[in-house]
């Protein structure tokens, strides 16, 4: 744990969180002994004044405290002469490090990066009065970010690069390349880390913080052509007043252009990194998978405003009244089995099959507007002075309300302020307002007030009835019949996942022991002995997403056979596979770089779910039939058997049961 | 249809009645049936011979659906159990537990049959006054959900419970007095007396089982909506009381079965068109009552219904051939039909719709529908306006997929061929004539004769 801590101290100078990353960063500061020595000073003191003081756990031990501290401790072996004092020099500026980046961290509203580090080195030249070295030649330029000008350091460090990510070698390639082109062209002298400025400020922008594409490798480009210029002005000036710029102006262009960005009206090309950044190759895997599952527009999640199935009579941007800034918008109503919408003439409202039916909340939210009282319209006629009708509006997200409308008056059961969950009632289906036959009209949109402009519409797990398929997302068309998914409630108790528990299951001639744990985040994982896979449960399916562990971990067999289950047997599903997994290992650094430049979603696997007499099978199958996936759910232990066939090569678990399992005296005899 | 020359119009010498010109103008038309989804009843009688049970796989699955969107677009969590005693052909069975149905089994036997027709033990309701010891094993041993009708069954499920070293979840059987329903209070606990309250209290007492759900049947052929609106708020009353009293979240109610088909007793006034209300107006009744639940939405139980009439009497037809056709003393005509009461145990309470397959010319005149036995029960119809048919004319009694094959006997002659027409006009046996070997298989000899 505190090795680690201390690795990932090293590593994440190179933005890494990988411990023998950091440990070729530390094995590159030993180039120069005494250097290194500080610099391990620095991160031990750093370490323990971080771990004393109690600061956040999760953070200290990624090694987000801890790289300034490695820089400061260099820095201040390289700046005196080894003595007692330079090492006390050293142990003191670690936790000074380690309280600045904190205090960074909680105040500004970017990452802190080496901006700490940069004052403390000018505290240093000015203490000890001289000049940190200046390396010449481009390995000796990647030491010497390390304090140690010698080209066996630079080499070490290329080499840490290389192995944390190929995208991100490229992106450091292409700010050197920039770096060069610039001095070729401008002629300038540059400034001592002219080169690791750009270098850094390309990876940083191009796959730390925003995901891989063409669009991140325009703006790194950019951001690295900033940096050269901040650093040829800033240059002189350092020189001038005896402080060097170091790796300042990588700081300030990042900064600058993480908070541009955030100014943008859609986070969209480049796509800003949502979670915690990885390497470029993860960021970029976890947000095509996430695009292709659950489309990236919204964080709520819509379900169908209305029990049972439902038909789409006039959908986004279709018809007469869903134009302009109100064209996401969907009308729903019910079709008997004849296709008709009414019974009889249909000649009043009661005849029509929607009339009166339930009409519920299709996510969480609060009410924040309710209309009653407007009265049902005879058939054909439109009431255009209350257009809306009897309407309820939710709150869900900032910026982000759902509405429906032409409710029946008197129908509606919530008040504002209400807080509703998810299929809570609100009213009934009626035909109050523009409505000439009952029927009912939701949207999303950007405000609480009645008419304002719509947002673009979407459903979220709900089930394409004339398909038989599950829509992670789906704005459906004219015709499109819709409901919600129809939970199972023993599929759903034999797939829940307890806290706490632990699975034994066989690989081949090996057994491993899979645990259920939640994180301090409250967030569930799986976990075997090699890495972690986090998985989300709902009412009425389960997602697992991106195993965080090598290749050998059995976890990414469950990620492909178990990737997402509804809980209602009978459905078909697809869920995209990260394009990863499925690479040989030979071909992928070649993959890796090129997936930056072209959009490759993954191989998309078609599930379906069946039940037996024992319990429900999952069979997957991706449609160029690279991949087949299966699994066995048994009534009573959950999954029982895994099964992964890429290309022809099977990986197949099998779950040891305990002996004892079914006279259990605690069993419940239904589900 | 190409033009047909005029059909053959058999003379008949009826006396000028002026009743017959009454202020409900002339007897309508009786609309032929000549195909069955796309089958012409010629074929179905070359190929499997009168008479002849025909089901509708089309008809089966519409009016599961039907019953099923009425519920699931009224009430959030919905399971339509499937009432095995009312027609428990395998292939029947098959066609609706593939639309997601779950099985209502009422005794051992019919509980064997769901399994071997695929469905998972945990998907059955068992119902029904009498479930001995082993049947009560075999059941909590599959997770199947038993539906408690007395004291003595509580004890017997508690022993059974223990036996097997379960705590299984139950449901209680209730009874209770709804407006305009006779009471079926042979059944379950009553609910108003307080013993139901004492039945869950025992229950509780007891610690064997877990009460997971109620249960009331009102009764059956119910043609007013509104009985089950009193039975759902009734329910959800007693329901509320569990939980604020003893703390009790049920995982279901069960309100039986009882939608009316579209046939007609003899006793009711309208015929059936009229008469049967829609599963809509079913659905919207028990939706309100059960509206008067206090649980928050998202604990909300599985509102489940176990019908069996509603769903496939209109899928089935009988088609039977006319044998003889005579005059009575009375005047009246009669027909003789190679089908009775043997095959056709429901016309002892419906006026089934009789209606030919080809378009018949001439007056109807009062007819009487015998079938062939040699015995003076077997009246298929007393009475209807039939137009004059040759011998050898078949008729199609319509509406008859509930309960006849199930209740027939094998009375005087064998039981006939049921077929079952699945898509684009395929048809193929859900169950074979009967012969001879039929019943010698079960008889034997004593070695003395």
């Amino acid at each position: 744990m505190a090795l680690s801590a201390l690795a990932r101290s090293y590593s994440q100078v190179l933005f890494s969180r990988s411990e023998l990353v950091g440990g070729l960063v530390l094995l590159a500061t030993f180039v120069a002994p005494w250097i290194g020595l500080h610099g391990l000073v620095a991160a031990v003191t750093a370490l323990g004044v971080a771990v004393a003081l109690g600061l956040r756990e999760e953070v200290t031990s990624e090694g987000l405290y801890g790289y300034n501290a490695v820089l400061a401790g260099l820095a201040a072996g390289a700046l005196f002469a080894p003595s007692l004092l330079s090492v006390g020099i050293a142990a003191l500026v670690g936790p000074v490090m380690v309280l600045a980046t904190a205090g960074l961290r909680s105040t500004l509203g970017v990452p802190p990066l080496t901006v700490p580090f940069v004052l403390a080195l000018w505290a240093l030249v000015l203490l000890s009065g001289t000049p940190p070295p200046r390396p010449d030649g481009l390995l000796q330029t990647l030491g010497g970010l390390l304090f140690v000008p010698d080209a066996r350091a630079g080499v070490l460090v290329a080499l840490a690069v290389v192995l944390w990510s190929r995208q991100g070698a490229v992106l450091a390639l292409l700010g050197l390349g920039l770096a060069r082109g610039m001095l070729w062209a401008t002629g300038f002298t540059p400034p001592p880390l002219f080169e690791v400025n750009l270098a850094l400020t390309a990876v940083a922008v191009g796959g730390v913080w925003f995901v891989p594409s063409r669009s991140s490798v325009a703006v790194a480009a950019l951001g690295a052509l900033a940096t050269g210029l901040v650093g040829l002005a800033l240059g002189p000036m350092g020189e001038r007043l005896g402080l060097p710029v170091s790796i300042l102006p990588f700081d300030l262009t990042v900064w600058t252009v993480l908070l541009a960005m955030r100014q943008r009206a859609e986070d969209r090309a480049p796509k800003s990194v949502d979670a915690i950044p990885g390497t470029p190759e993860q960021n970029l895997s976890y947000h095509t998978t996430r695009a292709a599952r659950f489309g990236a527009r919204y964080a709520v999640r819509f379900r169908a405003p209305v029990l049972g199935t439902w038909v789409v009579t006039q959908a986004d941007d279709d018809g007469p009244t869903h134009r302009a800034a109100w064209r996401h918008a969907i009308d729903l109503e019910v079709q008997g089995p004849e296709g008709l919408l009414h019974r009889g003439e249909g000649s009043v409202p009661t005849d029509w099959l929607c009339y009166r039916l339930p009409v519920v909340a299709a996510a969480d939210g609060t009410v924040v507007k309710v209309v009653d009282g407007v009265r049902d319209n005879p058939i054909g006629q439109v009431d255009l002075d209350d257009n809306w009708g009897n309407v309820v509006v939710l709150w869900h997200a900032p910026g982000l309300y759902s509405l429906v409308a032409h409710l029946a008056p008197g129908s509606i059961e919530v008040r504002e302020g209400q807080q509703v969950r998810q299929g809570d009632p609100l009213g009934r289906c009626g035909s109050s307002g523009r409505s000439p036959h009952p029927h009912l009209h939701f949207q999303l949109q950007g405000a609480p007030q009645i008419g304002s402009p719509t947002l673009p519409l979407e459903l979220h797990d709900v089930v394409d009835d004339t398909a038989g398929e599950l829509r992670s997302t789906w704005s459906p068309k004219t015709g499109d019949r819709v409901r919600n998914p129809e939970p199972e409630p023993a599929l759903a108790e034999a797939l829940e996942l307890r806290a706490g528990s632990t699975q034994r299951w066989r690989s081949g001639e090996t057994e491993a022991e899979v645990e259920v744990a939640i994180d301090v985040f409250g967030v569930p994982y799986l976990a075997d002995g090699a890495g972690r896979l986090v998985y989300a449960a709902r009412d009425d399916l389960l997602t697992l997403f991106a195993p965080v562990a090598p290749e050998r971990s059995l976890l990414h067999v469950w990620r492909a056979a178990l990737a997402r289950v509804p809980f209602e047997p009978g459905l078909r599903w697809a869920d995209p596979l990260p394009p990863l997994a499925t690479v040989p290992w030979m071909a992928r650094p070649l993959w890796e770089v090129l997936s930056m430049f072209a959009s490759w979603r993954g191989l998309t696997v078609r599930y379906a779910l069946t039940s037996d007499g024992t319990g429900w099978v999952v069979r997957g199958r991706s449609d160029d039939g690279t991949i087949e996936t299966f699994a066995r759910i048994d009534r009573r232990d959950g999954p029982v058997e895994l099964c992964l066939t890429l290309r022809g090569h099977t990986r197949r678990l099998e779950r040891v049961r305990p002996p004892a399992a079914s006279a259990s005296p605690a069993l419940q005899g239904v589900s | 249809m190409t033009e047909l020359k005029p059909a053959y119009e058999r003379p008949l010498l009826v006396r000028h009645e002026s009743g017959l010109m009454n202020k409900y103008a002339r007897v309508q038309a009786l609309e032929p049936l000549q195909a069955i989804d796309g089958v012409p009843v010629s074929t179905l009688l070359e190929t499997y011979g009168s008479p002849l049970f025909v089901f509708s796989e089309k008809t089966l699955r519409e009016r599961y659906r039907g019953l099923h969107d009425a519920l699931a677009r009224r009430w959030p969590r919905v399971r339509i159990a499937w009432s095995y005693k009312t027609n428990y052909l395998d292939g029947i069975c098959r066609v609706f537990h593939d639309e997601g149905a779950w099985a209502e089994v009422v005794s051992e036997m019919e509980y064997d049959k769901a399994v071997a027709n695929g469905v998972d033990p945990s998907h059955i309701h068992f119902n029904g006054p009498y479930k001995p010891p082993a049947a009560l094993k075999k059941a909590f041993a599959g997770g199947a959900m038993v539906h408690l009708d007395h004291f003595d069954e509580m004890l017997r499920a508690e022993s059974a419970a223990d036996e097997l070293g379960l705590r299984p979840g139950v449901a209680i059987r209730l009874n209770l007095a709804a407006e305009g329903v006779p009471p079926w209070s042979r059944f379950g606990f009553n609910l108003e007396s307080g013993q139901a309250m004492d039945a869950v209290r025992r229950l509780l007492a007891g610690g064997k089982l877990e009460l997971v759900g109620l249960h009331c049947h009102l009764g059956t052929f119910l043609l007013d909506p509104a009985a089950y609106h009193v039975a759902a708020k009734k329910l959800a009353g007693f329901a509320n009381q569990l939980r604020s009293e003893l703390g009790i979240r049920l995982e279901f109610i069960d309100l039986g079965g009882g939608f009316a088909s579209h046939n007609t007793l003899k006793a009711q006034y309208l015929p059936a068109a009229q008469a049967t209300p829609s599963f809509e107006r079913y659905a919207d009744a028990i939706a309100e009552g059960l509206a008067e639940l206090d649980a928050p939405p998202r604990e909300r139980p599985v509102l489940v219904v176990e019908d069996g009439r509603a769903l496939v009497d209109d899928a089935g037809s009988l088609i039977t051939t006319v044998h003889a056709s005579k005059r009575l003393p009375d005047g009246r005509r009669a027909l003789v039909l190679d089908a009775g009461v043997n095959v056709l145990f429901t016309s002892f309470w419906y006026r089934h719709d009789v209606v030919p397959t080809r378009p018949i010319a001439g007056l109807p005149e009062p007819t009487v529908l015998y079938g062939p036995l040699c015995m003076n029960i077997d009246v298929v119809r007393d009475q209807l306006l039939l137009p004059p048919v040759e011998v050898g004319e078949p008729l199609v009694l319509r509406n008859t997929g509930a309960y006849n094959v199930t209740q027939w006997m094998q009375f005087i002659t064998y039981r006939p061929a049921v077929v079952l027409i699945g898509k684009n006009g395929q048809h193929a046996l859900l169950r074979k004539r009967e012969t001879l070997e039929t019943l010698k298989e079960r008889e034997v000899i004593p070695p003395w004769l």
